[in-house]
């Protein structure tokens, strides 16, 4: 049986070296497609985030006109018993009720602002 | 034609051969058209490869010498330094020992400003052939040594294989039959690993041939 002899290849190991080097990138673009996807994620859940801040706001704002209407009316109302002769309890109730849902109104503007 | 032509054209390997020669030397002729020296370069070291597979050694040499010229005149530190361990292959194996070490030297120290590990460690085991030619076997030993604790370090089963079973040639040279069964069984395992049964059959029949000789 003869010996071995190993034979030097010529473009084994520059081949091997351009394997190496397209590995390293790839896993270095498979690390930054993770970081990306990553990233969308975290951006996704930012953009939820700021739709249901916005939303909130909007109502919230919604919810402070509403009340100023409220308590405007009712402020309104309370004057006019004050300015009218005769039976005015209806409308002195009136008025003082429209004013308590005015700043019940309020609180819960107040409350969805967070 | 012959019965030898017969069989030589129904040898699967042969055949393989003679496809890859036709395809190196169109690759050769190519580069050449191009200009691509580089190209040019490891075409002729391939062929070279397969003709000193073929036990052609003439052209071989011829082949390796065209290669290192082209890749000494670009600066292809790689290409030179496997031309000169290739050279040192034939030599050795033509019985110019010495030439061959000189040769195997120049090489590693290219290989070594590379930092090309796996021809490093191909050289230990060339090198231990040199010294086993020269009949200095426990040098040989010492490098197939190396060569087979390199090639492990490196996980090349192939060339693991191939220390070992040199080892056991090495061994069976010095009469030392029991350690050289016990390397070419080692040898044989990891052959039949690769499922490279025409290895696998020459080792068992070179273990067949010591353990006849041991009794």
């Amino acid at each position: 049986m003869d010996r071995f002899f190993r034979t030097y290849d010529y473009e084994l190991q520059r081949l091997s070296e351009l394997q190496q080097a397209h590995d390293r990138e790839h896993q270095a673009l498979k690390e930054k497609e993770e970081r990306l996807i990553e990233l969308n994620a975290q951006n996704r859940a930012l953009q939820t985030e700021i739709k249901h801040l916005k939303r909130n706001s909007l109502i919230s704002w919604g919810l402070s006109v509403l009340a100023l209407v409220l308590t405007g009316v009712g402020i309104n109302f309370l004057s006019s018993a004050a300015a009218s002769e005769g039976d005015v309890t209806l409308l002195t109730a009136a008025g003082l009720i429209l004013i308590i849902a005015g700043i019940i109104v309020e609180g819960f503007a107040f409350v969805t602002r967070g | 034609m012959s019965n030898a032509d017969v069989a030589q054209k129904s040898d699967p390997k042969s055949n393989a051969q003679d496809s890859t020669i036709a395809h190196l030397e169109l690759s050769l002729f190519l580069a050449h058209q191009t200009g691509n020296r580089l190209a040019a370069a490891a075409a002729l070291g391939k062929l070279g490869n397969t003709y000193a597979d073929l036990g052609e050694f003439d052209l071989a040499l011829n082949y390796y010498e065209q290669a290192l010229s082209i890749a000494h005149e670009i600066n292809d530190k790689r290409g030179e330094a496997a031309s000169l361990g290739n050279l040192a292959n034939i030599f050795t194996r033509l019985g110019e020992v010495d030439k061959a070490l000189d040769y195997y030297n120049q090489a590693q120290s290219l290989f070594a400003a590379i930092d090309d590990k796996r021809a490093e460690a191909a050289s230990l085991n060339n090198i231990g052939n040199a010294y086993a030619a020269l009949k200095n076997y426990e040098r040989a030993i010492d490098y197939y040594q190396q060569a087979l604790t390199s090639e492990r370090g490196l996980g090349n089963l192939r060339p693991e294989g191939e220390a070992l079973a040199n080892l056991g040639l090495v061994y069976a040279d010095i009469s030392k039959f029991d350690k050289a069964i016990e390397y070419l069984r080692q040898a044989r395992n990891i052959f039949v690993e690769l499922r490279d049964s025409s290895t696998t059959q020459n080792i068992e029949r070179a273990i067949e041939d010591l353990e006849k000789k041991s009794k």
